[in-house]
């Protein structure tokens, strides 16, 4: 039988071989779309080193002295504009849905900027650079963006430690990579881009706060402290308490006294989920738009297949008749065209595995990643294109089952 | 006309088959024409935008500092008013030069002070508004001289008015923008977010705080207009000679400032590539694209071929028979092609169609037009049915589906060509 079936496809080898082709060029492109799917969303499996739930974030603006709204004060300099900006942190803080406020210089998770900056140790000028991204905020951050510490500090440690002046820093793959361990820098004193006036000591260790979710940054993350004793100035990061944003909201829209004072004014309440979805969304259309080329792709084997098989089942109704005069059943009939497929497909794997391997070593190191990720990649690709065929060929091959021998060789 | 009348007979009889080739190539078509018009719509010159083929974008600026020999810090982002001036103020074969800040930022316009809500604001210079054919709906735009007093004038876009007044036709009156009186000078008709150059809510004046920066970075974009028949290439050459001019005066600071190659165009720049510290490089896009092109027709004809060579192969008695009856080969070729093309163009329009809509209507969802914005119904912002109503999507349909036919068609035709007559009667008879 199955050698049969072999002699008849090697009959038909100039039709199969345009759908070998063509499921060997399907095959490849989607293996092809998948590996890159997997490396753009492998940053999702990571933790993120810190929790956006809940966390809103405003911007602080202040009216200038040409506004007919310019509050006048007694104060000649800009340090009402400080004061009045503590005041209004302070009324934050003590909203009964506000868990925790800090002060940050824009360099927010979902935020587009990166301030990177290089740590040296200071009386050690050969040692290896630590290189990161700066994000200033005030100790308040640690509970606001859930900060989670390596070596097992607590989060008021954490907080301490920023109020001391103290910095924070992240694993870092790049230091690692240079044989260096960033856990060997807790404790020590750091310039900061080697200038000899910004001298800091380094707090703890904390898990790496990255950009967006999908980021796979191999350099570190910085967290400077911003002192609120000193005339802070920045924008506002908040968490609410569980299931307090509604009434939040409702709070900063309603109470005047939670937006304004004199010159100083909070603007923009914007949860940290929505800036996520601004701040991703090229990413996940990138990664809609493969799905969809992926679906076109198995579309094109189910109309292909559909239609080339449905013609060779037209051609061959006097043979299935005679199969089933023969004593073939149903199951058979349909289980011979479903074998006819996956041979063919079985074919344009050995075709793409044979043409494709040989340069596997040369992709695995462009890439960085081990030759059984695309061994698995190459496995679920075709497995999808199998689905496709099975999708495909469940029609003609219904169809095969219910011919009536009597009347199809009657017509032959 | 019998043609036809085969044609329709045997559509009609092969359900299965016609419904697999109509919508193959329905689905081959609509996604060609999606991918083309994806990028279509970042280079199409479109009201106010309508030169957007002679304007090229610049003002960005690349510094590395160097000590002993080592590069010890580098800094890139757009530039000053001063320094912009400097490097693109004086280019030949230059129309007009407009110079607006680098990035869109939010302003609390309202009515009154106390009451305002968040806009997206562009700061402009008069010139901004020759270059670029915006419809007032009211009112005119600030003129050069309003820049350079800094008066507080602004233009509001149709929406923006509406959303503050209630009406459009609000020149005179004034607004408050971040608690600053203003008096609106105009309103203009809205424009598409896709339209990055020009998009805006509130146009400000570029004013004397803004040109006063004596910096070489900044906040400032250049917009050039290049003299009809002038090319990218020649302004580029003029920039490189420009900074060899730049980086003499900055060799005292050891400062070298690097050219990525700018001005740059509409499609650099609608595709977020015109960075300040990278040159862009296009060709992997392109190359990216051919290939996707290649992938969307090649996978449907082969489909199609194998189909129509079924088909051909119950149609061998009579292609014998006109053979017989003296019919050529290139007859038979061409009578194949044109049967052929009859479903190709069928599913052509179907796919145009179907690709417009999709255009229209969900294409932000699956494509970035690198548009950025504080709102989120701004960054899922679809092309303008204006923008997708091109003469060039129909030459493309129509060229996609001519080559879908040639592709699926010519082999199964030439073979069926081939048939020799006394044998293929003789088949059928057997």
């Amino acid at each position: 039988m199955k050698r049969n079936l072999l002699s008849q496809m090697k009959n038909e080898w100039r039709e199969n071989i345009w759908i070998i082709i063509e499921l060997a060029v399907v095959g490849l492109a989607i293996w092809a779309l998948l590996s890159m799917l997997f490396f753009m969303s492998e940053g999702l499996f990571v933790p993120r080193g810190f929790s956006p739930d809940n966390v809103y974030t405003i911007t602080t603006k202040y009216i200038s002295a040409d506004s007919p709204n310019f509050v006048q004060t007694n104060d000649s300099t800009s340090k009402h504009y400080n004061d009045d900006f503590k005041t209004l942190l302070g009324r934050l803080r003590e909203n009964p849905n506000v868990e925790a406020v800090a002060v940050h210089w824009g360099n927010i998770p979902y935020n587009y900027n990166y301030s990177g900056f290089q740590l040296n140790v200071v009386d050690e000028p050969d040692s290896v650079m630590y290189y990161g991204n700066r994000r200033p905020g005030s100790p308040d951050i640690v509970d606001v963006l859930e900060l989670n510490s390596l070596t097992g500090a607590t989060r008021q440690q954490l907080k301490e430690m920023l109020a001391r002046g103290e910095i924070l820093i992240s694993d870092n793959e790049e230091y690692v990579n240079q044989g260096r361990d960033p856990f060997s820098l807790k404790g020590k004193t750091v310039t900061m881009d080697n200038d000899s006036s910004r001298v800091y000591r380094i707090g703890d260790v904390v898990e790496k706060v990255r950009r967006n979710d999908y980021e796979q940054s191999y350099a570190g993350c910085i967290i400077f402290p911003l002192s609120e004793d000193d005339r802070i100035w920045g924008d506002i990061i908040l968490r609410v308490k569980d299931g307090k944003s509604s009434q939040f909201k409702s709070d900063f829209k309603n109470d005047a006294s939670l937006r304004k004072l004199r010159n100083v004014y909070l603007t923009d309440l914007e949860s940290l989920m929505d800036l996520r979805e601004k701040n991703q969304r090229s990413t996940e259309v990138d990664i809609r738009l493969f799905w969809v080329v992926i679906g076109f792709l198995l579309l094109t084997i189910f109309l292909g297949l559909l239609g080339s098989f449905w013609f060779r089942m037209q051609q061959r109704v006097g043979e299935i008749a005679l199969r089933k005069v023969c004593g073939a059943t149903r199951i058979q009939i349909f289980r011979r065209i479903i074998t006819e497929g996956m041979v063919l497909l079985l074919c344009a794997v050995v075709l793409v595995s044979a043409s494709v391997w040989p340069f596997m070593q040369d992709v695995s190191d462009m890439f960085g990643r081990e030759w059984y990720v695309f061994l698995i990649i190459e496995m679920i690709a075709f497995a999808l294109v199998a689905f496709g065929i099975l999708l495909s060929l469940w029609y003609p091959a219904r169809k095969a089952m219910s011919v009536e021998p009597a009347i199809a060789i009657k017509d032959q | 006309m019998n043609y036809f009348r085969q044609l329709y007979y045997d559509m009609r009889h092969q359900k299965v088959t016609t419904w697999v080739s109509v919508s193959g190539t329905a689905l081959s078509i609509f996604l060609v024409l999606v991918f083309f018009m994806v990028q279509q719509v970042k280079i199409v010159g479109v009201a106010p935008e309508t030169n957007r083929e002679r304007i090229l974008i610049g003002g960005s600026l690349d510094i590395h500092a160097f000590k002993d020999g080592r590069e010890i810090w580098t800094q890139s982002g757009a530039m000053s008013y001063k320094i912009a001036r400097q490097m693109y103020g004086n280019l030949d074969g230059i129309e007009m030069v407009a110079y607006t800040n680098a990035w869109i930022e939010s302003y609390e316009v309202g009515e009154s002070a106390n009451n305002s809500t968040s806009l997206i604001g562009k700061i402009t210079d008069a010139a901004f508004w020759n270059m670029y054919d915006f419809k007032f709906i009211s009112g005119s735009p600030y003129n050069e001289a309003s820049c350079e007093s800094g008066d507080k004038k602004v233009v509001l876009s149709r929406t923006a008015a509406r959303k503050m007044f209630k009406k459009e036709d609000v020149a005179g009156q004034s607004v408050y923008v971040n608690s600053v009186p203003y008096i609106v000078c105009g309103v203009v008709d809205d424009v598409s977010p896709l339209l990055k150059a020009t998009y805006s809510d509130i146009y400000l004046p570029l004013g004397p705080e803004q040109r006063e920066v004596n910096d070489y970075f900044g906040d400032i974009m250049v917009l050039l207009l290049m003299k009809p028949g002038v090319k990218e290439q020649d302004i580029k050459k003029q920039m490189e000679e420009m900074y060899v001019k730049f980086n003499s005066s900055l060799a005292d600071q050891n400062l070298v400032a690097v050219n990525h190659e700018g001005p740059h165009n509409s499609e650099v720049f609608s595709n977020d590539m015109a960075f300040s510290n990278r040159t862009p490089d296009l060709s992997i896009a392109h190359r990216e694209t051919y290939i996707l092109y290649c992938l969307l027709l090649l996978l449907p004809a082969i489909n199609l071929s194998s189909m129509m060579r079924g088909r051909l192969r119950s149609r061998v008695s009579e292609i014998g028979v006109r053979r017989a009856f003296g019919a050529k080969r290139s007859g038979i070729i061409m009578q194949i092609l044109g049967e052929n093309m009859v479903v190709s163009i069928l599913g052509g329009i179907i796919g145009l169609v179907v690709s417009i809509l999709f255009m229209l209507f969900l294409s932000s969802f699956f494509f970035s037009y690198g548009v950025e914005s504080n709102s989120l119904e701004m960054n899922y912002s679809n092309p303008t049915f204006m923008m997708l109503f091109r003469w060039k999507n129909f030459v493309i349909a129509l060229c996609a589906c001519v080559v879908l036919n040639i592709l699926s068609a010519s082999v199964p035709a030439w073979i069926a060509s081939r048939v020799e007559p006394a044998l293929a009667i003789s088949k059928s008879r057997a």
